[in-house]
């Protein structure tokens, strides 16, 4: 997924929520939380999309936020243990941009927590991978994964690895009629 | 004031299905003014804002007030790119359109199914850049047709082709043919290649 100003994509992603907690009042906001109150007051907790929460987290310090429970230890502890078994799309809401998300919240924290998401993130992505283009290029068939050939884990693919895998599979159906072409002599 | 972000990832959410479906939606007049109205709402919040504290120097502007400022600011400019992506998708999708009937221009506005999705703005755009193609592609007529299907190289000067629509009388280098539904011609290639794209004729 491009991150570029004009992405589809990006701007969906970008349109995730976080929890934040306001370190003091915000006059005039009060509809971001939902209520009837004029303002934002302060240690009020506020879902908000990441677009809107990152300038008042990181440039003027006026917000904390909560990690979310998609990368919460439970999850990076399946991922630890099973790449593949973690559904991605059920951690997520909407179009189901979990790696974007990292990604995100990895530029929020510190240097060593980063690093860690970081890992995290391209581990599972690699690990994943494998199967992802093995399932691709031979659609229904057997899988090492478990569940009805692989069913399971095509389903709980990541907005990232859907667009991968629909790519492959275009890429293996072009590979196939050039091969059964008789063109590819001239 | 606060559907505003609601509205922008309306306009977003149907880039996401037009792209995934392949088809062209109808352009969302009514969507785009709210947006802009949002757009023109928060500006006037803004300002007050702005002119609440104005007596104060930059530094010395109270947190709170920073940080309502920063996200009304930040809330516009969401708007804005939300309106100019949207804005960008299609006229990247009518592109691809006009490139896939060979720069044929009439195929696609007048296809009424077509014509009724697009805005005013978007018909006098697709004239404009069918215009400069053109005027490009006259620069370089000498040498190579910019607007042939370049996806398969031709192997033979002249094609066997099957008229599948009536398509009238064409002037080619063997003379005047008229193309009526059924009939079978062998022609040179160049004279009827974007015949084929815009689906007048097929090869056999």
């Amino acid at each position: 997924m491009e991150d570029s100003y004009y992405s589809i994509d990006a701007i969906l992603a970008e349109n995730q929520k976080l929890q934040c907690t306001f370190k003091h009042s915000v006059p005039g906001l009060g509809y971001l939380e939902g209520g009837d109150a004029k303002d934002i007051k302060e240690s009020d907790r506020v879902q908000l999309a990441y677009w809107l929460a990152l300038r008042p987290l990181l440039q003027t310090g006026s917000a904390d936020f909560t990690i979310p429970a998609s990368f919460s230890q439970r999850v990076q502890n399946a991922l630890n243990a099973e790449p593949r078994s973690v559904r991605l799309s059920s951690l997520v809401g909407g179009g189901g941009h979990w790696y974007a998300l990292g990604r995100m919240i990895a530029q929020l924290l510190d240097h060593k927590e980063a690093t860690q998401l970081a890992g995290l993130l391209n581990k599972t992505f690699q690990q994943r991978l494998i199967d992802l283009m093995d399932q691709a290029q031979h659609f229904g068939g057997s899988s090492t994964t478990s569940g009805q050939g692989g069913e399971d884990f095509r389903e709980g693919f990541d907005a990232t690895e859907r667009e991968l895998f629909a790519l492959a599979q275009d890429s293996t159906r072009a590979t196939k009629i050039w091969h059964e072409s008789s063109d590819k002599n001239h | 004031m606060s559907s505003s972000t609601e509205l922008s990832v309306q306009l977003i959410t149907e880039c996401k299905r037009s792209s995934n479906s392949g088809t062209l939606y109808k352009y969302n007049d009514n969507l785009v003014r709210q947006l802009s109205r949002e757009i023109r709402v928060l500006d006037r919040d803004l300002t007050a804002l702005l002119s609440s504290v104005s007596h104060l120097p930059a530094n010395e502007i109270p947190h709170p007030e920073l940080c309502a400022l920063t996200m009304i600011q930040t809330t516009i400019e969401r708007d804005k790119r939300c309106l100019l992506a949207y804005h960008q998708f299609r006229m990247s999708m009518l592109k691809d359109m006009y490139w896939a009937v060979g720069g044929a221009l009439p195929h696609v506005l007048n296809d009424p199914d077509v014509r009724g999705k697009l805005s005013p703005h978007e018909v006098d755009f697709m004239r404009e850049y069918a215009r400069i193609t053109m005027e490009y592609r006259s620069d370089l007529s000498d040498v190579v047709d910019i607007t042939m299907g370049i996806i398969t190289p031709p192997k033979d000067i002249h094609a066997l082709v099957i008229v599948v629509r009536d398509c009238g009388v064409v002037t080619t280098e063997l003379g005047a043919i008229d193309f009526q539904k059924g009939q079978r011609y062998l022609v040179r290639r160049a004279d009827i290649e974007h015949l084929i794209l815009q689906g007048y004729l097929e090869e056999v």
